[in-house]
């Protein structure tokens, strides 16, 4: 009776109207560059403070949510992920929208996002108290290889050759030492600075590697940036349904995965959309077109980061461990609100609670009708826009969005530095995609492997507590499997007789 | 270029592996530990690129002069700030952009189109995030004292 009770809660007409103008808030702050979702709920939870708990949840959820799928506007119309969950989405979202499917992959990418997320928010209903547990099997050790692991995943996954990906990834991992130490607290490569003392902020890292080289390649030839189809095809809908219709199995993993990377804390939607990924081409019949412009690589990508998004949620309410930075200032809205999360919240509070939930299932819902019309007016607008407007728009937003993070210019010229290394460096061959992760995962796999080091010293072990531990174990195989595996299917294949 | 791309990584990777030494043990470690992953990549790198085995490099197309010229256009637009402030900088940065991915000529209607343009998207962004999102933005030390 508690749980439908919460379920009318959350249908109030207020709460109805809070969770469409999240989502369309979210998703905007979401689609332009340099404006993550961490950003839309820190700058929007003071705006709850004077509303109902419940209330207050629901526009933060519907916040995030909108925020997460906003990600895939940019990733797919100019290759640029809003948010770091979307890199996967620029593998195929980009090339999709190259040869003038743009509309048709914003559409897959709204469906994948809505049906992601609520496989998230269900298992958030459903399955919080028991997932919550497996966050705590998690030692320092087990972070550091899943970080690994998703840094092997973006090499593998990235176009061009395999030693040059992980090159990117060792290259992203250097700049993600820059600044003080995470243990040990040392300035290194600072140079007596104090603009990189931080560190290298991620979302300056994102814009100037993704943006930077697309605005440079963007003024260097006269075409089109995008191709333009001459039929009005409106929003594609039926044919995209008719895509996921057939690769069901490609959603319903991706979403499960979304869920339970979602539940380990700071795993987030980079790591979850690149492992979803990696597993729909494996299972793929066609895992030479990823990365050409593949449905099934934005299906992956788009559901297990927005289903990331209730994952997340369930060691934040459950353990009061947030999993994302985002989660982190929701937990605080939650405080500031009264609510105490930890394993009696079920118990104590179980109305705010599920009115939560259902507000989170009710945005997740809404964000199918608002994403498909955002998409559309976004197609419209980035492929009818000049060249001369387009640039220096993308410039515009760019530097804005840099400048925004701590009103730093010096933070500017970082972006616009890393810019053109990064252009230099696609054109050695090297992808941006795992730079921009080795910057992100960077300080969670240095923890990780510091604290391993140190505990591992410390019980004269060390070789155990990288490699002994049965969870362990089964990332370093996936990892390993990601590495060795298209080597042995081109060997496979190069010795199959032509028939 | 890709065994000249292998010799850079290994002189970086080097530099790396002299200067961890002088952080606390606890700093170095990680440093260490990937500049020599770094190092074998590079090794790999070289060894792949002698042997032939790499893909070959992306091709390049379009003009460099261009390219640069966009760099350059940045570069100033983000020095002009602290002069004269963001919103007068951006109107230039925007034009000059603009001009930089122009390839037909324009007639007068099309520069002033252009310049409009240019200053309506400044303004609104900028009252975006001074209003909106409370961001300050640098008035330049001409306009703002």
């Amino acid at each position: 009776l508690d749980i439908l009770s919460s379920l009318l809660h959350a249908l109030t007409p207020l709460n109805i109207a809070l969770a469409i103008g999240g989502i369309v808030l979210g998703t905007v702050v979401g689609a332009l560059p340099g404006l993550t979702a961490t950003m839309a709920v820190a700058v929007l939870t003071p705006l709850t403070f004077t509303m109902e708990p419940d209330s207050a949840m629901i526009a933060l959820s519907a916040i995030y949510t909108g925020a997460i799928y906003g990600g895939c506007y940019s990733a797919i119309l100019i290759n640029t992920p809003g948010t770091p969950s979307a890199i996967a989405t620029t593998f195929d979202g980009y090339p999709m929208a190259k040869r003038g499917d743009g509309d048709l992959a914003l559409t897959l990418a709204n469906l994948a996002s809505v049906f992601g997320g609520l496989v998230g928010a269900i298992g958030l209903l459903l399955l919080a108290p028991p997932l919550a547990r497996v966050a705590l099997a998690f030692g320092p050790v087990e972070y550091f290889w899943l970080a690994m692991l998703g840094l092997t995943l973006v090499a593998g996954l990235s176009q061009g050759s395999l030693i040059k990906g992980l090159i990117g990834c060792g290259l992203g991992l250097l700049i993600s030492m820059v600044g003080t130490a995470i243990v040990g607290g040392d300035a290194r490569y600072t140079y007596g600075s104090p603009l990189v003392l931080g560190g290298v902020n991620v979302v300056v890292a994102l814009i100037g590697l993704f943006c930077v080289p697309v605005l440079i390649d963007l003024v260097a030839t006269p075409e089109m940036h995008l191709k333009v189809s001459s039929e009005v095809r409106g929003y594609r809908l039926r044919e995209a349904i008719e895509i996921i219709s057939r690769r069901k199995w490609n959603l319903v993993r991706s979403s499960v995965i979304g869920t339970g990377v979602g539940i380990l804390p700071a795993a987030g939607g980079a790591i979850a959309s690149l492992i979803a990924y990696g597993a729909a081409r494996r299972a793929s019949r066609n895992p030479d077109n990823f990365g050409k412009g593949e449905p099934d690589g934005i299906m992956a990508s788009e559901s297990a980061n927005n289903a990331t998004v209730g994952g997340g949620f369930i060691p934040t309410l459950t353990l009061g461990i947030p999993g994302t930075p985002a989660d982190a200032i929701i937990l605080g809205a939650l405080l500031v609100h009264g609510v105490r999360t930890g394993p009696n919240l079920f118990t104590d509070q179980s109305s705010i609670v599920y009115t939560f939930m259902f507000g989170l299932i009710l945005a997740t819902v809404l964000m199918l009708p608002i994403g498909l019309l955002l998409g559309r007016y976004a197609y419209k607008s980035i492929i009818a826009v000049p060249k001369t407007v387009l640039a220096p728009a993308i410039a515009l937003l760019t530097i804005l969005g840099t400048y925004a993070i701590h009103n730093s210019i010096g933070e500017v010229w970082l972006m616009l530095a890393l810019g053109a290394l990064g252009w230099l460096l696609t054109r050695v061959g090297v992808p941006t995609a795992p730079i921009v992760l080795g910057v992100v995962l960077g300080p969670i796999a240095e923890q990780g492997f510091v604290q391993a080091w140190l505990i591992g010293n410390a019980t004269g072990n060390l070789l155990g507590m990288f490699f002994g531990r049965p969870i362990s174990l089964v990332i370093i195989a996936a990892a390993l499997i990601v590495l060795v595996a298209p080597a042995l299917s081109r060997g496979v294949t190069a010795r199959r007789p032509v028939s | 270029v890709d065994l000249a791309f292998a010799a850079t990584l290994l002189a970086l990777v080097g530099y790396i592996g002299v200067t961890a030494r002088g952080f606390s043990p606890l700093a170095s470690v990680f440093p260490i530990f990937i500049a020599g992953l770094v190092g074998i990549f590079a090794v790999c790198l070289a060894v792949l690129a002698l042997l032939r085995r790499l893909p070959p490099l992306p091709a390049s197309d379009g003009s460099n002069l261009r390219r640069l010229a966009l760099l350059g256009t940045l570069a100033l637009w983000v020095a002009l700030i602290p002069t004269i402030g963001f919103i007068a900088s951006s109107i230039i940065g925007f034009v000059g952009v603009a001009i930089v991915a122009k390839y037909e000529a324009w007639s007068r209607r099309a520069w002033a189109g252009n310049i409009l343009v240019a200053a309506i998207f400044v303004v609104l962004l900028a009252l975006l995030f001074t209003q909106v999102l409370n961001v300050p933005l640098s008035k330049g030390s001409v306009f703002g004292g």
